[in-house]
């Protein structure tokens, strides 16, 4: 009897893949002992590209080395995933996908103001992977002959046509619509350019009447409806849908993987923030993901209030690395230097990198850097996340969790944490977990379809956990103090500790440990209480420990070259070197 | 199985190459046909761009009164300083003239749209060999036999000339003392390129093309400004040429050789020299797999402190182990030239195939 013969198995078991641009991750999910767990997981090169050209070879290579591993048989001899799972123990019940390998969809975004329609587009195009190609905006000074010049020569997928508040200004909105209705005329092949309306409503009927026609056309809400407001819901949902029909979709052999899952293909980020806003209802509280990729940067927050993401694909610590000198000065990434480096030997590293986007650092001066140019990568999309959702700071966070190998392959936990404590600065009191066995994403998947499985994958240990982080918000001069703190521990008894301004201070606490934890903070410094209210709260350990940031907020680095290195190398030591 | 990053370093073998037009138009040689490097392969009319005359505000008349005025039909041909548009009054009569040669594409809402005259774009064969196939429209596969060896980034350009391998080892830079009358229409190889003034030296004298280990990357964005094909084998990071591409390019010299400069790079369109030569009995195919890991292969250290360095897999280690500094990844134990065996993580090796 083959494996395909015999009879499925009374429960269910996922198999997930994640497939990026150059790797493809594929984790397995299975009852053991009644409860779902993560039982393996393989990496193999995306295979999208030649001389492949098929997504589904480089899920069926991942699935080799899982059967290769654990043993059980994944795959028939014609290569056929084998559905359902068998009481031989072949097989798996459920398939879903992933995917960020597609290329990012080609945009141009129109619209009248620079920082209200322009940026509120910006803002729902970031939710997508996708290049923002061209803008057109009255600040761009381009006559009608250079815009439509421009959309010939830029040949976009998709442009995002805004502008106008509702019921305000038409005479502008009108022509740069007549402009676009010219150019994509002019541009339309075999197939029309993707033209999505989100501005001023009372321009609707118009806009539509010119564009229906020559365009794939499609209406949102305006996403600027008044100066103060903005509306997004629609317009992410419409480039969702067209990222999805446009690019994956058109991945080659992408019929293939949808012939293994009757659900549909998820978008990595997606997954993503998925997982995020999952990990935010299990804790009723904010929790902010962030993914470092090669070549994309994801940031999500989740929480009562609000579900974000935003989605760079021009930066990342690979090919997209030199756009990160179009944020900051070679300058700003020597200053958070821990090692003596010039701004020109920066400058080679970055261009070298991405020539070699897939490496890792072998020597200590590498590795500081590496985690430097991770450190600006987040802390420019953090602050273009500030900006964009009209935040003055980070909400109190209950959970941080990172993706990407630059940060949870570092050689040692703390540093991670340092990189993201120095990134975002956030205040307050939350744990900080990795995603080691690059699963997130497959965990968003399962959060969708079976979030009981989630749960217990989690509870299972498919995350690592790094510690809790105490934060205070707050300045004082150097050696005040900034934070009291009683540990109570069971293994460790009582342990009453004054930590001072400017401190940062990593006390021991094994994973899965609890602690106790009374905190009173000084008068000028904050944990979330209001200033110099403090709590009772209990915290657990992870392979960091209890992670105690007194250092305030914003952090000041010292002008002087020689302190400046001395400090940013005690704060790795006192991270744990 | 541990499949790193791979380069192609090959002193003969069967190589297939699309030549492809960005747009439609005409392919002009046929499948079997012997072309040479020069040889046109096929050609298209390359858009120019278009020209809007805002006509309804020129003359100062509705938008849909602008055909009553028109002097010439949508779809005809049209010449530079040719009136466009005349309105006669009682006292003064307006007239337009075309800004361009082209044709008048279309009225739209008051607009005239005039579409300048296509250039004429020629797709050279830039290397020797037959044609192996036809994308009907489009352009063709060309097969030769030869040398073929990969680089990391080229400026953008490709280019075509007989190597002359310029200094004496893959370490030292190319100079200005390089280059006079002799190399004009050469292409030059190097161990690495730092000065400038080299590059304004070989433009003078119609160097062909410059092969280097490396150039700064400060230099980097300044190197599509150049007329002929500039290829970089190792990276931006100051590294020699490696050992086997430079004693390869060393055996090709006074060859003809192809070079093509794709600067946007991926894995499957990295920019790469062909020397075309005899076919021999035996050439290997066109190799399509990525070959793993394995113990005796030859590979090329991508990062400090052994970047550039090339040497021999002694033991692959599949699963991970720690680095020297504490990073724990899968990779292999390499010897380098001078006997020392180092552990190096797989991302960072470059299997030379």
């Amino acid at each position: 009897m083959s494996e395909i013969d015999s009879a499925p198995t009374d429960h269910s078991s996922f198999l997930v893949a994640d497939c990026g641009k150059s790797v493809t991750t594929v984790a397995l999910f299975d009852a053991v002992d009644g409860m779902c767990r993560l039982v393996a997981r393989a990496a193999a090169p995306t295979t999208v590209g030649a001389p492949w050209s098929n997504i589904i070879v480089g899920i069926q290579q991942a699935l080799k080395q899982i059967s290769e591993v654990t043993g059980r048989i994944l795959l028939s001899e014609h290569g056929e995933l084998i559905m359902p799972a068998r009481t031989t123990g072949a097989g798996v019940d459920h398939f879903g996908a992933t995917i960020s390998a597609a290329p990012p969809l080609r945009t141009v975004i129109a619209g009248l103001l620079q920082d209200v329609s322009v940026a509120s587009a910006r803002h729902a195009l970031h939710t997508i992977y996708a290049d923002e190609i061209h803008t057109f905006s009255l600040a761009d000074n381009l006559t009608e002959q250079e815009r439509i010049n421009a959309l010939l020569e830029a040949k976009p997928e998709l442009i995002l046509l805004t502008g106008g508040t509702d019921g305000g200004d038409r005479g502008r909105l009108r022509e740069l619509a007549e402009t676009i209705e010219v150019g994509i005329n002019l541009l339309n092949g075999s197939q029309k350019t993707h033209v999505v309306f989100a501005g001023n409503r009372a321009m609707r009927e118009e806009v539509t009447k010119l564009l229906e026609k020559s365009a794939a056309y499609q209406v949102a809400d305006n996403v600027r409806p008044t100066l103060e407001t903005e509306q997004l819901a629609t317009t992410i949902d419409i480039l969702g849908d067209l990222y999805q029909s446009l690019k994956i979709e058109n991945l080659p052999g992408v019929d293939d993987v949808k012939a293994w899952s009757p659900y549909p293909l998820l978008p990595t980020a997606r997954a993503f923030s998925g997982i995020i806003d999952y990990f935010a209802a299990l804790y009723e509280g904010n929790v902010v993901g962030l993914d470092l990729g090669s070549d994309s940067l994801s940031y999500a927050i989740s929480g009562p209030q609000q579900q974000r993401l935003l989605v760079r694909t021009d930066l990342g610590v690979g090919a997209p690395l030199p756009n990160l000198l179009n944020e900051v000065e070679p300058g700003e990434i020597v200053k958070w230097m821990p090692v003596e480096i010039t701004s020109s030997q920066v400058y080679s590293f970055i261009q070298d990198k991405a020539l070699h986007p897939y490496t890792v650092p072998m020597t200590e001066k590498e590795l500081y850097l590496e985690q430097t140019l991770a450190r600006l990568l987040l802390r420019t999309v953090h602050n273009e996340a500030l900006v964009s959702w009209h935040w003055p700071a980070l909400p109190p966070l209950e959970m941080l969790l990172v993706r990407g190998t630059t940060l949870v392959n570092a050689p040692r936990p703390g540093q991670t944490v340092l990189t993201v404590l120095d990134a975002l600065q956030p205040t307050g009191i939350f744990s900080v977990a990795i995603d080691k066995y690059g699963v997130l994403p497959a965990l968003g998947w399962l959060a969708l379809h079976e979030p009981l499985a989630t749960v217990q994958a989690l509870e299972g240990g498919a995350l690592v956990d790094l510690g809790w982080v105490i934060a205070p918000a707050g300045q004082a001069e150097p050696g005040k103090l900034a934070l009291k703190i009683v540990v109570d521990s069971e293994r460790k008894g009582n342990l009453e500790l004054d930590v001072t301004s400017g401190e940062l201070e990593v006390l021991p606490l094994a994973p899965g440990e609890e602690a106790q934890l009374t905190l009173k903070p000084a008068r000028n410094f904050d944990i979330g209480f209001g200033p110099g209210h403090g709590k009772k709260v209990t915290v657990y350990g992870g392979d960091v420990g209890l992670i105690i940031d007194a250092r305030g907020r914003p952090l000041q680095l010292p002008q002087d070259e020689t302190a400046r290195r001395s400090l940013l190398r005690q704060w790795h030591w006192d991270m744990g070197g | 199985m541990i499949t790193p990053s791979q380069t192609t370093v090959k002193p003969l073998i069967k190589i297939r190459r699309q030549r492809m037009l960005p747009q439609a138009g005409e392919v002009i040689v046929s499948q079997g046909q012997q072309v040479s490097p020069v040889q046109v392969v096929a050609r298209t009319s390359q858009q120019k761009g278009f020209t809007v005359i805002p006509a309804a505000e020129l003359l100062g008349v509705p938008v849909e009164e602008v055909p009553a005025y028109l002097l010439v039909e949508e779809g005809t041909a049209i010449q530079r300083k040719k009136p466009l548009l005349r309105k006669s009054g009682l006292f003064n009569s307006k007239q337009f003239t075309s800004p361009v040669n082209g044709i008048l594409y279309e009225v739209s809402k008051g607009r005239l749209i005039l579409q300048q005259t296509p250039d004429l774009f020629e797709l050279r064969a830039m290397l020797p060999g037959r044609v192996y196939s036809v994308r009907s429209g489009w352009g063709v596969v060309i097969e030769t036999t030869g040398t073929l060896i990969q680089a990391v980034w080229g400026s953008g350009r490709e280019g075509y000339g007989k190597i002359r391998v310029v200094t004496d080892d893959r370490e030292q830079p190319i100079q200005e003392q390089h280059i006079d009358a002799d190399v004009r229409g050469a292409i030059l190889v190097a161990g690495y390129l730092d000065q400038r003034q080299v590059l304004e030296k070989a433009a003078a004298n119609s160097v062909r093309g410059i092969i280097v280990g490396s150039v700064p990357a400060v230099m980097a964005p300044l190197l599509p400004n150049y007329r002929f094909p500039i290829l970089v084998t190792e990276g931006f990071a100051g590294q020699p040429m490696a050992p086997t591409i430079f004693r390869l390019l060393q055996q090709s010299e006074e060859r003809q050789a192809s070079l093509f400069g794709n600067k946007e790079a991926t894995q499957e369109k990295r920019p790469e020299i062909i020397v075309s030569l005899p076919a021999g009995e035996g050439v290997e195919d066109v190799q399509q797999t990525a070959p793993a890991l394995e113990a005796g292969q030859q590979v090329r250290i991508l990062r400090a402190p052994y970047a550039g360095e090339v040497g021999e897999v002694v033991t692959v280690h599949p699963y991970s182990r720690n680095s020297t500094i504490g990073l724990r990844l899968p990779g292999a134990d390499v010897s380098l030239a001078d006997g020392q065996v180092v552990f190096v993580p797989y991302p960072n090796l470059d299997l030379i195939k």
